[in-house]
C-alpha cells in the first residue's frame, strides 16, 4: 500500500466552481483510482485528493468478450481489438475472455488523472489554449505523489505572493507543507478560521449569505476590522449593506464597523485601503442619495410615464395606475391608495439604478423622508414580499395589498400579452408571483377574490396551491371547483375536506353527490331549464327536493357537510323508488333537473368526482 | 510603495507603457473615434480574432454619456481612461506578466492583499464573452481581467488576454487619493484640473443638448454606411460605423430618447453588424490580405 496525492492547480476559480468541483472530485477520484480518497482538498488555486492507502497495483480485470456459443463468429476480432491472442482467451460463465493483468499504478497516473480532470464540468468553462480542455479556469499545473515518488509534474505552489514553487517530500505531507507556504487548502478549515476570527471581533452579520463564496476568496486567511466615517449612516442602513456586502464582500458589525479577510498583506496598510474603497463607494451613493432626495418622492414619481415596465405593458405611470385600482378593489384603504401612488416613484431614482435589489425599500426611505405616515412608507418598503419561497410576507395590511396588488398586475399583464410560463422558462417570474398571491391570502389572511383573477390567471395562480397546502391535490382540486368566494377560502375548503374525509357527513355529501353526477352529470343536456314542483309525482323526489331546499352549505364547513348529508336518506330512497328514466319526457327532464340541483348545490362545496374513492 | 514617491498619473500610464513595450508590445495610440470601453479598439475587437499573434498595449480614453455628472460626482464620468494590454495567444505566465506589472507601478505584492474575483464579461452591443475576474488591491477593483472565448459572434482561435487597467482608480490607489479630481496628473496639476470642467460641458451636451433626431438619422446612416463598405469588403472602415452606431446609441440613452426594449433592438442591430464585420475580416484573415 502507498499515500498518494493528486493536485490539478489553476487561475483563480470562482466561488460557485470551487462548489462544482468540491462535488465531482471524490466521485471522479474513485472511478478512475477504485477507491474514495481520504481527503479532498479545495481553494481557488488548487483542487486536489489524498488517498491514504491506495494498492500500488491496479486489480486484475476480467474482460468479458462474446459468448462462447459465438467463438466462431467472434472470437478473432474481439482478441484482435483487444489485442491478445485467440488462444489465450479463456471460458467464464457462458462468456469468453481474459484476465487483464493490473499495472503498476504509478504507469496508469498520469492517465488516470487526466481523466479526472477532463471530467471535471462546470457550468461555465473556457479554453486558454489548444489543447482543447476546457475548464473554468486555466490549469497551470498538475502534480502526483505516490509517497515520496514524483509520478506527474515537480513541485506545487505556496500562496501566490508570499511563496514560490513547493517541493513535497511525500505525499502525505502535502497540507503541511501548504500550511508552512501560506495556504490552508481545507474549505472546512478555513471556514473556520473565518468563523472564528469574525467571532472574536464581533457581532458579525451576513445577511447576504458571502460567507460562502469568502471561503473560496482566500488561500490564506486574515480576518482584519475597518470603520467608515459615520456621516454615511445618514444613508438608508440597506445601502450600506449592500454596499458592503454585495460589492466588496465585508460582514457588517453594526454602526459604522465591519469586518473583512484578506488573502494576505500588511493588515494595517490593507485596512486603510478597505476603508478607502467602502468610504469611496459610500460617498458615490451618498451623492446619488442627496440628488433623489433634493428630488423628492412625488416629483420622481411625475418622472414615471417615461420609463417602460415592460414591451406592450406601457409605461410605470400605467402601472401605477392599474395599481391603484387593484388596490381598491383588493379593499385597500386610503394609506394604500397613496402607496400605490408612489410605489413605483423609486424605478425613476438613481439610487435604485445603482441599487436594483433594493427597489422598495429604498421608495420606502424616500417616502419616509418626505413626511409620508408610515403605513405608507412601508408599504411601499413591503410590496415585492414575499420574494423568496419561504421569504417573509408583508406585516402592514397596506403592505399586503399592495403586494397582492402588484402581482396580481405583473400576472394580468403578462397574461394579456401572452407571456404564460412555459417548462423552465418563466422570465417574468411570474411562478413566484403566483406563490407570493397565493400565500398572501393563505397566510397572510388577505381576502383575494377569485373574481379579480382573469381567465387563465385564475388556473395558474390556483394551481399553486395544489404544490402549497398540505393536502393531497384531488382535494384542492375538488375545493378549487367550489362556489368559495377567495383564494383563502379555497385553501380553508380543501384543508377541512380532507380533514372531514373519513366523517360520516362527508362521506354521506360524498355519495349523495356522485349518485347525482353519476346519473345525471352526462345528461344535462336533456333536464329541464329549471324544477316543476308540479310535475314531482312520487313522494321520495318530493321528499328529495324538499330537502335541497333546507341544505346550506355556505359558511363553516363542518356545518355545510352536516347539512348536505341530510340528502344522503333522501337519495337512498329517491333511487330506490323513482325512476329516473320515465317516459314522460317531462317527468324524466324535470328528475334530471333534480339530480343536478342537487349535484350543483353540493358542489359549492368543492367537485366531489375529483375525490377518488 | 512610499507616499513620499507617489507617482503622478502621467508617471503611471508611462511606467506601464515601458513595461508592456519591454515585453515587446506595440504601443498602439488612442482611437480617433468615441469608445465606451478599450476592448472595441480595433486593436483589440479586430485583431484578436484570426490565426496570427498579437501583441499590444495603449492607453484608450473612454467615452459613456450615461455615466457623466457634470464634474460634481468625484466617482462619476462620462470621459475616463483605460490602459489596454492584449497578449494573443496568453502565454502560460500571462498572470504573472500581469503582477509584475503592479510591480513595476509601484504595488508591494507582498504588503498589499492583491486578489482576482470572479468576472465573466460581455459585451452584448459587440457580440463577445470570455471569463475572467476583476482584480482587486485592498478591495480597490484595479483591472478588469479576461480570456476572450468569442468576439463578434466568432470563437477566437488563439484565446488572448485582455488586461483592463482602471487608470483613475489605480492612480487613486497609488497615490492614496478619494476622489479622481484630487489625482496629480503631472507634478502641480491635477486631474480635475484638466478635466472637470470638461465633465460640465459633455454632461451639459450629453443630457441635455444631443440633438436626439439628428442622432437617430445618423444611426441609420452609420448602420447603411457600414453594409456597403461590408459589401466592398472593407471592414477596418466598416467598423468604424459600427463604433460610431454605439456612441450614438449611448447618446440617445443618455438623453433618454430609448426605452429599455427600442434600446435591445438598438443593440441588436449594433451586434449584427458587428458580426457581419467580424465575418468579412476573417474572410480577409484567412486570404491573409487584411492587416498587413
Amino acid at each position: 500500500m502507498a499515500s498518494l496525492l493528486l493536485e490539478i492547480g489553476c487561475e483563480e476559480l470562482p466561488a460557485a466552481a470551487c462548489r462544482e468541483a468540491g462535488a465531482q472530485l471524490p466521485v471522479l477520484a474513485e472511478r478512475e483510482l477504485g477507491l474514495a480518497p481520504t481527503d479532498v482538498f479545495v481553494g481557488p488555486r488548487r483542487l486536489a485528493a489524498f488517498f491514504e492507502d491506495v494498492p500500488e497495483r491496479t486489480p486484475d480485470e476480467w474482460v468479458k468478450g462474446p459468448p462462447v456459443a459465438l467463438r466462431e463468429k467472434a472470437a478473432k476480432g474481439f482478441a484482435k481489438k483487444q489485442g491478445v491472442a485467440v488462444e489465450d482467451l479463456a471460458e467464464r460463465d457462458g462468456f469468453l475472455g481474459f484476465e487483464r493483468p493490473g499495472r503498476e499504478l504509478r504507469d496508469v497516473l498520469p492517465e488516470r488523472l487526466d481523466a479526472i480532470v477532463r471530467d471535471l464540468a462546470f457550468s461555465k468553462s473556457l479554453r486558454w489554449d489548444d489543447r482543447g480542455i476546457r475548464f473554468s479556469r486555466p490549469i497551470r499545473w498538475t502534480l502526483a505523489k505516490l509517497d515520496a515518488d514524483t509520478v506527474v509534474g515537480k513541485k506545487t505552489f505556496g500562496h501566490r505572493f508570499s511563496a514560490g514553487a513547493v517541493e513535497v517530500p511525500r505525499a502525505g505531507e502535502y497540507a503541511e507543507r501548504l500550511r508552512a507556504a501560506g495556504v490552508e487548502p481545507d474549505a472546512e478549515a478555513r471556514r473556520r478560521a473565518i468563523v472564528a476570527g469574525l467571532d472574536s471581533i464581533g457581532d458579525w452579520g451576513d445577511p447576504g449569505g458571502v460567507l460562502e463564496e469568502v471561503v473560496y476568496l482566500v488561500e490564506s486567511v486574515q480576518v482584519l476590522e475597518g470603520s467608515f466615517d459615520e456621516r454615511f449612516l445618514q444613508l438608508p442602513e440597506l445601502v450600506v449593506v449592500t454596499a458592503m456586502q454585495s460589492h466588496q464582500r465585508y460582514f457588517p458589525l453594526g454602526g459604522n464597523r465591519f469586518a473583512f479577510v484578506a488573502n494576505g498583506g500588511d493588515p494595517e496598510i490593507v485596512r486603510v485601503g478597505n476603508e478607502n474603497v467602502l468610504e469611496g463607494r459610500l460617498d458615490d451613493a451618498s451623492f446619488t442619495f442627496e440628488r433623489d432626495v433634493a428630488v423628492g418622492i412625488d416629483a420622481l414619481a411625475e418622472r414615471l410615464g417615461a420609463i417602460t415596465y415592460f414591451k406592450g405593458a406601457g409605461s410605470f405611470a400605467d402601472k401605477t395606475e392599474r395599481l391603484r385600482k387593484l388596490a381598491a378593489e383588493l379593499g385597500g384603504g386610503e394609506a394604500t391608495l397613496e402607496a400605490a401612488r408612489l410605489a413605483k416613484a423609486d424605478q425613476a431614482s438613481e439610487l435604485v439604478r445603482e441599487f436594483t435589489d433594493l427597489e422598495g425599500y429604498i421608495g420606502g426611505q424616500y417616502a419616509r423622508l418626505a413626511g409620508y405616515p408610515e403605513a405608507v412608507a412601508a408599504a411601499i418598503e413591503e410590496q415585492y414580499l414575499p420574494d423568496a419561497s419561504g421569504g417573509p410576507l408583508p406585516r402592514t395590511e397596506a403592505g399586503k395589498v399592495l403586494a397582492a396588488a402588484d402581482k396580481l398586475d405583473a400576472l394580468a399583464t403578462s397574461f394579456s400579452l401572452g407571456h404564460k410560463p412555459s417548462g423552465s422558462r418563466d422570465p417574468y417570474g411570474l411562478r413566484r408571483a403566483a406563490i407570493g398571491l397565493v400565500r398572501l391570502a393563505v397566510e397572510g389572511g388577505l381576502v383575494v377574490a377569485r373574481s379579480l383573477l382573469p381567465d387563465g390567471v385564475r388556473e395558474f395562480v390556483e394551481e399553486r396551491l395544489e404544490g402549497l397546502l398540505a393536502v393531497p391535490v384531488e382535494f384542492v382540486r375538488a375545493a378549487r371547483a367550489s362556489a368559495a368566494p377567495d383564494l383563502a377560502a379555497v385553501a380553508q375548503l380543501a384543508e377541512a375536506l380532507y380533514a372531514a374525509r373519513d366523517s360520516e357527513a362527508f362521506d354521506g355529501v360524498y355519495t349523495a353527490y356522485d349518485r347525482a353526477h353519476r346519473l345525471a352529470g352526462k345528461s344535462a343536456g336533456d333536464a329541464a331549464p329549471e324544477l316543476d314542483r308540479a310535475l314531482l309525482k312520487e313522494e321520495a323526489e318530493r321528499e328529495l327536493a324538499e330537502g335541497l331546499t333546507r341544505v346550506e352549505v355556505d359558511g363553516d364547513v363542518q356545518r355545510a357537510l352536516e347539512s348536505g348529508a341530510t340528502l344522503a336518506p333522501l337519495m337512498e330512497r329517491f333511487f330506490d323508488e323513482v325512476l329516473v328514466m320515465d317516459e314522460d319526457d317531462a317527468v324524466r327532464a324535470n328528475r334530471l333537473r333534480l339530480l343536478l340541483d342537487v349535484r350543483d348545490v353540493l358542489g359549492r362545496l368543492g367537485d366531489f368526482s375529483q375525490i377518488p374513492r | 510603495m512610499s507616499a513620499l514617491a507617489a507617482p503622478t498619473f502621467q508617471d503611471t500610464i508611462r511606467a506601464l507603457q515601458d513595461y508592456w513595450a519591454d515585453y515587446g508590445c506595440v504601443l498602439m495610440q488612442p482611437y480617433h473615434t468615441e469608445l465606451a470601453a478599450g476592448t472595441m479598439n480595433p486593436a483589440t475587437f479586430l485583431r484578436s480574432l484570426g490565426p496570427r499573434p498579437w501583441k499590444t498595449a495603449y492607453v484608450e480614453p473612454v467615452i459613456r454619456p450615461l455615466d457623466g455628472r457634470y464634474g460634481e460626482n468625484p466617482y462619476r464620468f462620462q470621459h475616463y481612461f483605460q490602459y489596454q494590454v492584449v497578449i494573443k495567444p496568453a502565454p502560460a505566465d500571462v498572470l504573472d506578466l500581469y503582477f509584475s506589472s503592479l510591480e513595476a507601478i509601484g504595488i508591494d505584492l507582498r504588503r498589499h492583499d492583491v486578489r482576482l474575483v470572479e468576472d465573466d464579461w460581455e459585451q452584448a452591443t459587440l457580440g463577445a464573452w470570455g471569463l475572467g475576474w476583476e482584480v482587486w488591491c485592498d478591495g480597490m477593483e484595479i483591472t478588469q481581467w479576461t480570456y476572450f472565448q468569442q468576439l463578434g459572434g466568432f470563437d477566437v482561435e488563439l484565446v488572448p488576454a485582455e488586461i483592463t487597467y482602471g487608470l483613475e482608480r489605480l492612480a487613486m490607489f497609488l497615490q492614496g487619493k478619494r476622489s479622481a479630481f484630487e489625482l496629480e496628473w503631472a507634478p502641480g496639476v491635477t486631474w480635475g484640473d484638466v478635466y472637470r470642467e470638461n465633465e460640465r460641458q459633455w454632461s451639459a451636451y450629453n443630457f441635455e443638448l444631443a440633438p436626439v433626431e439628428v442622432l437617430m438619422r445618423q444611426f441609420g446612416d452609420f448602420e447603411e454606411e457600414c453594409r456597403v463598405l461590408l459589401e466592398r469588403r472593407l471592414p477596418f472602415p466598416a467598423y468604424d460605423q459600427v463604433l460610431k452606431c454605439s456612441h450614438t446609441l449611448n447618446l440617445l440613452d443618455a438623453r433618454g430618447a430609448v426605452s429599455a426594449t427600442e434600446r435591445a433592438a438598438y443593440i441588436g442591430r449594433v451586434r449584427n453588424l458587428a458580426r457581419a464585420v467580424a465575418q468579412v475580416y476573417l474572410e480577409l484573415e484567412a486570404d491573409g490580405v487584411a492587416a498587413a
